[in-house]
């Protein structure tokens, strides 16, 4: 047997040699083993933007109150009624670690290598973008130790949202740091499906996104916020953002058309289920914001003239005659090519002027002129001329007088952020609703004779004893790979910058 | 009994017929024990040589024997062999009996060399010609259905070409195939299946063994476990399925010619049980666009219905009508017809054949379709006194059209089963009719059935072409060598269109759009083999050596182009040129190469004892260098126990024991060893946004999964040990098994938290071991002159368990149905738990048991999920019975499978639009939940607490109740997938020889086969056959049906002609 055995491996040996190379075909044909950062910028950039302007302007729009669940349709009745758990937005959260972070995480370290700085601010910009978004919905998010699967790191721990935030800042101001203007720095072209390439938009984008940092914390941290927000307008050398941050390569065919629509008009059917919510009509009709209502939302299929919203959370309002469905009600306009809007010029102002107004960093009118102008912006988007016969003396948007309480301010902008992000930014509206309490949360039902117009009320169906929502559950794929995350919150647990008290 | 002529070559070992200088001639007649009539092609072997002798047409046989020899030793293909001792005759004559369903005595082996069974440390069962023709059935695997001990056969369903599954003790690999290895004559071949599993309109091209001509088979063996197929190499893991084709017979004088004919007539066997109470509306009110059965109760009385047209509307009889879907499907009809013509002589030999099958399915009109060709050609030459050569070319043709299952607008069966209980399918065939038509179809959610059937489609377009040539050359008397060269080369055309839906007027609103898809698809796939083999034989004295080295080239393979475009400018016009849209466009390129180093032993003692050792070392293609090399050896033996006491051949006149132990190694799938950057793309799981943008930017992302450098190949470990006996002259006879196979280093890409930027790595992990038994009891209870009764059980029980997984993962997911807020069924493998575990929402319950409800009275959800069970059978069992009276047989089996459940979306929709009986529970008035609680308020430390429930659930959330699947949730959708069926039952007739004579023919035979004839299940499960799938063929696939379209009952009526 022993011989046998050597004979066999001698002759084992003398055939492996030979057939070495003839089994050397191993390497992925289908697939490149390598990628620079001009071919993979702009799928960095657009995972962000696919679930930006996707599921989470959905998860935004209901929970802000601007949209609600139809009748006679279910898709997203367990979002609109705060029964959520850990397999809800999961697929979201993966898309952006395994998606847009870790490919923006690649660039990060190629172009470090390279030395290619604009490409490493970019994809710094758009990861601590992200990383902001998942921290305002997780509160708790892997942070230092993520993305380094391929290093054998696979369960990262997770960090404190304010740590995050601060080394957000840190990581921003290192990328501008850096040698951007050199002459033989690369060139960036129309990878950047945001700015083409121009660099200046992209320190635009960084300074207003650490504004917005900033601002967020007021209510925790005061003093932090203060001294950034301080320092942010102390460098003459810093331009905050007066462009919309959108991607806008869309065209109406399937699977290139804008996320929302493609998934919602041509995927789930003519029979949506997203409808106007009670609550935004009521303060658009209170406030004869009608041109804006009616670009925003279609009129009822059926029925009898004006709009028709939904009291949040109705969807199986027992009223309703039998087999109403979605037709009776207003319902969004969705666009296939509507531009997904990471950060809409109104975003931006009305940021600016909050700052001024908080601080008085700057004059009365040029936070008058920030606000004015944001919601000419938000105007503009819809098709007008601008916003001035809502924003004049005695107008509903009229911008409070000089000298009013910064409450005053702080109220109208924000509300007006409400309003004017509503279909495109509403996930940003419903972080400023947790932030500032704008537009207040109602004490009493729709129905109420009582009741505010504008004021959010709890979902009629919902499952969390009247308690409204303020965050995401960690994601399913997190606790079944991740040992290390934190045990589940509830959605009612507000997060950690949730800390404004009403007086 | 068999007439035809079956390929002895079988029997004849490779270096031909010698004889002995040294001897003397016996001569005799062998005739079967059935009929009394003589057989030809009958062998005589003189006993421990390789010499031997054939009987001609009369039955006659003269062979020359050495004047040592004792015994002699006469078989023939399906009978039982029988040796006999010489003791200085002249003359033997011999009757020949059968061996009921297997070839007892010769088994075809690793390699195709045929062996005596009794020879065998390990399980091997052959299935003859007759036993897979009789099925009259197009699959070579649906033939075996219940016929074999261990063997798990399912049809995916009823539709004309699907797929047909079979799994050999239990599912050893994770990610990688548990379908065993197939083998034609010595080449592996290629048994993938084509199709899709989506549920979004799946398709079932069927899976490629079923490619085959059943009447070109002249036996399948199946070696269940590990050890028989060492010698095939890392796919023969599972079990190997070696297929041996009709040859020409060396023995004839003139050519004989086969010509068989059937005509098959198919319906459904299992429909859903519906209820005939409550028709089509909602919350219990009528509802003219309502697709579901929530309306109020039937009156008989005279309703307007469905739309109005110029102020039209139409009168109906307001009651349930109990057939209109069973009156939906048409008879599905078969043609199947065969010609084969064969001869040989010493010096060569052939066989030519050709059939066609041409089968429309149970759906009306020709949209499932199946039709195929196969042409084939084998022949031996002797081209010398020492070298010979066989060859074998097949060619097949096939074109199948599917009606895509699943959910939504693409499956025919999905509207079918929606449709409310009054609304009869019939009168809605014709699509032109202005009620019918799309505009004014009565329901806002569903499409007319007809107008899919009429106006979408697909075929699929196979042609493929597969073969062997050996040459064989004796070195000496003792050493021979073998080179065998073998190709599978097929290639598919696919091409699916969908018309345009896009409703006006009346159904402007409805909730279908479909912009109209055409789409194109092509695939190759190729494998070549090459086996080098030297086999040396000889013997000493009572002892026999037979040894064998062999080095073995594999290539696999396949390349495959798709584009689609949709939003079609023409309607009805299906061209990918028709559309202003950019394409999609796709294509993929896979290979893999795997070289082998084999050998083996075999030793035996007179025939009394055998020792067979086997060693294999592979290297493989899609193994990291250092990994890439993997060793396996096999040892084997069996001992004749009844050779040492010839005492006990009274009772037990046979008696074997064997053991075997085997270790195979398995290969990963190609190109998991790199981190790649893949195009990039997004989805949310119902819409998704492809590059290149608009702009003309292109992107790629890093892969979700990272490669791994330190991959291994899979390792199992099997030993198993057996019995063979026989009783009472054969009258009973009795083979049983036990084995216990441990596979280890299990490849699997193990789910990553995806906040470590990746979602997947390829890794070895876990365990799985398979414990089982297999029996199998065959009775002849009466044999008495020609009449016989034949009996025959066989039983298995396979323990399938994951032993473990790695530290990181407590479960894997195979498959999972997710539904936003709503169902959330896993299909999962968990440690210390068999594979394939169903896990669910069930129905939150508070301390005492009790059900939590909501504020509208309904079942919350319980935050775990629970464990409903398992994919795994308890056992499988079959059972048959044989009349067999002069030419005249009648046959029966069924076959039973008890234990696992599976999912079924038949049962889930069914529910959902109140259609099924379950529905009526308390004749649908409002009731509160028995035993119920609701949470009135929280205690101090935030516990809910609980009041008696008093909200009844009313005719609104009846409809949500149902909806989500009642108090059991997910439980609902989930089935029971016990069952007993008649499989089989046929009467054939073979009209006597002493009548043909005259009209010159060697035979006649009519039959008449039904097949799946009757399907019991456990009570309350009225919905679905169990053996259903719409997910694939291999483990994902007991995961169940989603929208799978009935299995159907077949009678098949056939005629043989032999001339």
């Amino acid at each position: 047997m022993k011989l046998y055995k050597t004979i066999f491996s001698l002759i084992m040996l003398m055939l492996a040699s030979s057939c070495e190379k003839w089994l050397d075909i191993n390497r992925d044909p289908n697939n490149p083993s390598d990628a620079n950062e001009e071919l993979t910028l702009a799928a960095g950039i657009s995972s962000v933007a696919y679930v930006y302007g996707g599921k989470y302007q959905v998860l935004g729009a209901l929970w802000s109150q601007h949209w609600t669940q139809s009748l006679g349709a279910s898709q997203y009745s367990g979002l609109d009624s705060y029964d959520i758990n850990s397999s809800t937005y999961n697929g979201q959260f993966n898309e952006l670690y395994s998606g847009a972070l870790a490919n923006l995480e690649y660039i990060r370290n190629l172009a470090y290598k390279n030395r290619h700085w604009r490409y490493y601010l970019m994809a710094t910009v758009m990861q601590c973008y992200t990383y902001q978004l998942l921290v305002d919905l997780y509160d708790q998010i892997p942070f230092s130790e993520a993305l380094k699967g391929d290093e054998g790191l696979v369960a990262p721990h997770y960090e404190n949202g304010q740590d995050i935030y601060d080394s957000l800042i840190a990581r921003i101001d290192y990328a501008l740091s850096l040698d951007l203007e050199s002459e033989d720095a690369e060139e960036v072209g129309s990878e950047d499906i945001l700015f083409n390439g121009n660099l200046s938009r992209w320190k635009e984008l960084a300074a207003t996104l650490k504004l917005k940092i900033y601002l967020r914390q007021v209510y925790v941290r005061p003093q932090v916020a203060e001294n950034g927000v301080r320092a942010l307008y102390a460098d003459p050398e810093i331009k905050f953002l007066a462009t919309d941050v959108a991607m806008t390569q869309f065209t109406n065919e399937s699977g290139r058309r804008n996320p929302l629509f493609e998934t919602e008009i041509t995927a789930l059917g003519m029979n949506p289920n997203l409808i106007l919510s009670s609550t935004l009509l009521s303060f658009m009709n209170e406030k004869g914001d009608v041109e804006r209502l009616d670009a925003l939302f279609d009129y009822p299929e059926q029925g009898s003239g004006g709009h028709k919203g939904l009291v949040q959370g109705n969807y199986n309002d027992p009223e309703e005659p039998t087999g109403t469905n979605s037709t009776n009600y207003s319902k969004p306009v969705l666009l296939p090519l509507e531009p997904i809007y990471l950060m809409s010029s109104t975003e931006s102002l009305l940021l600016q002027a909050e700052a001024i107004a908080r601080y008085n960093v700057k004059t009365y009118t040029a936070a008058k002129d920030l606000y004015q102008d944001g919601i000419d912006r938000a105007f503009n988007r819809l098709g007008f001329a601008d916003g001035e016969a809502y924003y004049g003396p005695g107008d509903p948007y009229e911008f409070p007088a000089e000298g009013s309480p910064v409450e005053e301010f702080i109220k109208s902008i924000i509300l007006q952020k409400w309003v004017s992000l509503a279909n495109i930014q509403s996930l940003e509206t419903f972080f400023e609703h947790n932030r500032t309490h704008y537009p207040p949360e109602s004490r009493v039902t729709a129905a109420d004779n009582n009741y505010i117009p504008g004021e959010l009320t709890v979902s009629v169906n919902n499952v969390t004893s009247g308690r409204f929502p303020k965050r995401l559950i960690f994601a399913e794929t997190e606790y079944s790979g991740n040992p290390n995350t934190p045990p589940k919150k509830d959605v009612t647990e507000k997060i950690w910058w949730d800390k404004k008290t009403d007086d | 009994m068999k007439r035809l002529v079956i390929a002895v070559l079988l029997l004849i070992p490779l270096t031909g017929i010698r004889v002995f200088s040294q001897s003397r001639t016996v001569t005799g007649i062998i005739k079967s024990a059935e009929d009394s009539l003589p057989l030809p092609g009958a062998t005589v072997v003189v006993k421990g040589t390789e010499t031997g002798a054939v009987s001609n047409l009369d039955g006659f046989y003269s062979i020359s024997v050495p004047l040592a020899t004792d015994t002699l030793i006469y078989s023939f293909v399906g009978l039982q062999s029988q040796s006999v001792a010489i003791n200085g005759r002249q003359t033997i004559d011999i009757v020949l009996s059968s061996g009921f369903y297997e070839v007892r005595e010769v088994v075809v082996t690793a390699l195709g060399i045929s062996r005596d069974s009794k020879a065998l440390g390990y399980s091997a069962t052959s299935v003859n010609n007759e036993e897979i023709t009789r099925s009259r059935d197009r699959s070579v695997l649906n033939s075996l259905q219940g016929k074999v001990a261990g063997v798990d056969i399912s049809s995916a369903s009823g539709a004309p070409g699907s797929s047909t599954r079979i799994l050999l003790r239990g599912l050893s690999s994770l990610a990688g195939s548990n379908q065993p290895l197939f083998i034609i004559d010595g080449i592996p071949v290629n048994n993938s299946y084509s199709g899709s599993t989506s549920i979004n309109g799946g398709i079932d091209y069927g899976n490629k063994i079923n490619d085959l001509n059943p009447e070109d088979i002249e036996s399948v063996s199946v070696l269940k476990g590990a050890s028989g197929a060492a010698l095939y190499g890392s796919r023969a893991a599972n079990g190997v399925i070696i297929i041996t084709t009709k040859k020409g017979a060396r023995e004839e004088t003139k050519p004989e010619i086969a010509v068989t004919s059937s005509m098959g007539f198919e319906y459904p066997l299992r429909l859903v049980r519906y209820q005939n109470e409550f028709g089509q509306g909602l919350y219990g009110d009528a509802v003219a666009y309502e697709n579901t059965s929530w309306g109020p109760a039937f009156d008989n009385k005279f309703h307007y219905w469905g739309n109005e047209i110029d102020n039209t509307l139409r009168v109906k009889s307001y009651r349930g009508l109990e057939k209109n879907v069973r009156e939906f499907f048409t008879t599905g009809r078969n043609y199947n017809n065969s010609l084969s013509v064969s001869s040989g002589n010493e010096q060569m030999t052939y066989y030519l054949s050709y059939s066609n099958i041409l089968q429309d399915g149970i759906f009306p009109t020709s949209s499932d379709s199946y039709s195929r060709h196969t042409v084939s050609l084998r022949s031996t030459v002797k081209l010398s006194k020492r070298l010979s050569t066989a060859i074998s070319v097949n060619y097949v043709k096939k074109i199948n059209r599917f009606v895509p299952t699943g959910q939504g607008e693409q499956s025919v069966y999905n509207q079918v089963m929606q449709t409310p209980r009054d609304i009869s399918l019939l009168e809605l065939e014709d699509i032109n009719d202005p009620w019918n038509n799309l505009d004014n179809y009565y329901s806002l959610y569903t499409v007319n059935p007809y107008f899919l059937l009429k106006k979408n489609g697909n075929r699929n377009n196979e042609d493929r072409f597969y073969g062997n040539f050996d040459l064989d050359y004796s070195i000496t008397k003792h050493l021979t060598a073998k080179l065998r060269l073998g190709a599978d080369l097929s290639h598919e055309q696919a091409k699916l269109w969908r018309a345009v839906i896009e409703p006006q007027g009346n159904n402007e609103f409805a909730s279908i759009y479909e912009p109209g898809v055409v789409s194109e698809s092509t695939q190759s796939i190729r494998q070549f083999n090459t086996d080098v083999l030297l086999t040396y034989s000889q013997k000493f004295g009572d002892f026999s050596l037979d040894l064998l080295a062999g080095h073995n080239l594999n290539e696999r393979s396949s390349n495959s182009l798709y584009a689609a475009v949709s939003n079609l400018t023409i309607p009805d016009f299906y061209q990918l040129s028709n559309s202003s849209e950019t394409p999609v466009a796709d294509g993929s390129y896979g290979q893999r190469r795997l070289v082998g180093v084999y050998g083996s032993a075999d030793i035996g003692y007179t025939s009394l004892w055998f020792l067979s050792v086997t060693v294999r070392n592979d290297w493989s293609s899609t193994l990291p260098k250092q990994h890439n090399s993997f060793f396996y050896p096999g040892i084997s033996s069996s001992l004749v126990f009844t050779e040492l006491f010839p005492g006990i051949r009274k009772v037990v006149t046979f008696g074997k024991i064997r053991a075997a132990y085997t270790r195979v190694g398995n290969d990963a799938g190609a190109y998991q060893i790199n981190t790649v950057f893949v195009n990039a793309g997004h989805s949310d799981g119902y819409g998704s946004l492809r590059y290149p943008l608009p702009n003309g930017v292109n992107s790629y992302e890093v892969s979700n999964q990272i490669g791994n450098q330190e991959l291994k190949p899979e390792l199992s470990t099997e030993y198993e040990i057996g019995t063979d006996m026989r009783f009472f002259h054969n009258r009973v006879s009795l083979d049983f098994s036990y084995y216990n196979k441990v596979t280890t280093d299990l490849i699997w890409p193990a789910p990553l938290a995806s906040s470590s930027g990746y979602s997947a790595k390829v890794i070895n992990l876990g365990k799985i071991t398979n414990k089982g038994i297999e029996a199998l009891l065959n009775i002849t209870p009466v044999k008495y002159k020609s009449f016989q009764w034949d009996l025959t059980f066989n039983f298995s029980r396979n323990r399938n368990l994951l032993v473990e997984l790695n530290d990181n993962l407590d479960r894997i997911v195979f498959n999972s149905l997710v539904v936003e807020g709503g169902q959330q069924i896993h299909y999962v493998g968990k440690p210390d738990r068999p594979i394939g575990i169903f896990e669910g929402r069930t129905a939150m319950r508070d301390d005492q048991g009790r059900i939590v409800v909501d504020n509208n009275g309904l079942p919350k959800a319980a935050e775990d999920l629970k464990e409903y069970g398992t994919r795994e059978y308890d056992f499988i069992a079959g059972a048959g019975t044989r009349f067999s009276f002069k030419g005249i047989q009648l046959s029966a089996n069924i076959d039973i499978k008890q234990g696992g459940i599976m999912y079924s979306r038949t049962k889930d929709i069914s529910v959902w639009a109140g259609t099924v009986p379950v529905t009526l529970y308390n004749n649908r008035q409002p009731f509160i939940i028995p035993n119920s609680v609701y949470e009135v308020d929280q205690d101090e430390s935030g516990n809910p607490i609980y009041a008696e429930n008093n909200i009844p659930i009313n005719a609104v959330t009846l409809v949500d109740y149902w909806g989500n699947g009642g108090v059991d949730l997910d439980g609902n959708s989930m089935v029971d997938k016990s069952y007993v069926k008649l499989r089989e039952a046929a009467l054939t007739y073979d009209i006597p020889k002493s009548l043909l004579t005259k009209v010159k023919m060697k035979g006649i035979e009519l039959s008449v086969t039904g097949r799946n004839l009757l399907l019991w299940t456990p009570d309350g499960q009225t919905y679905i056959d169990p053996e259903q799938t719409t997910f694939g063929n291999d483990l994902v696939a007991d995961f169940g049906e989603y929208g799978a379209q009935p299995t159907v009952r077949s009678v098949t009526f056939g005629l043989r002609l032999i001339f």
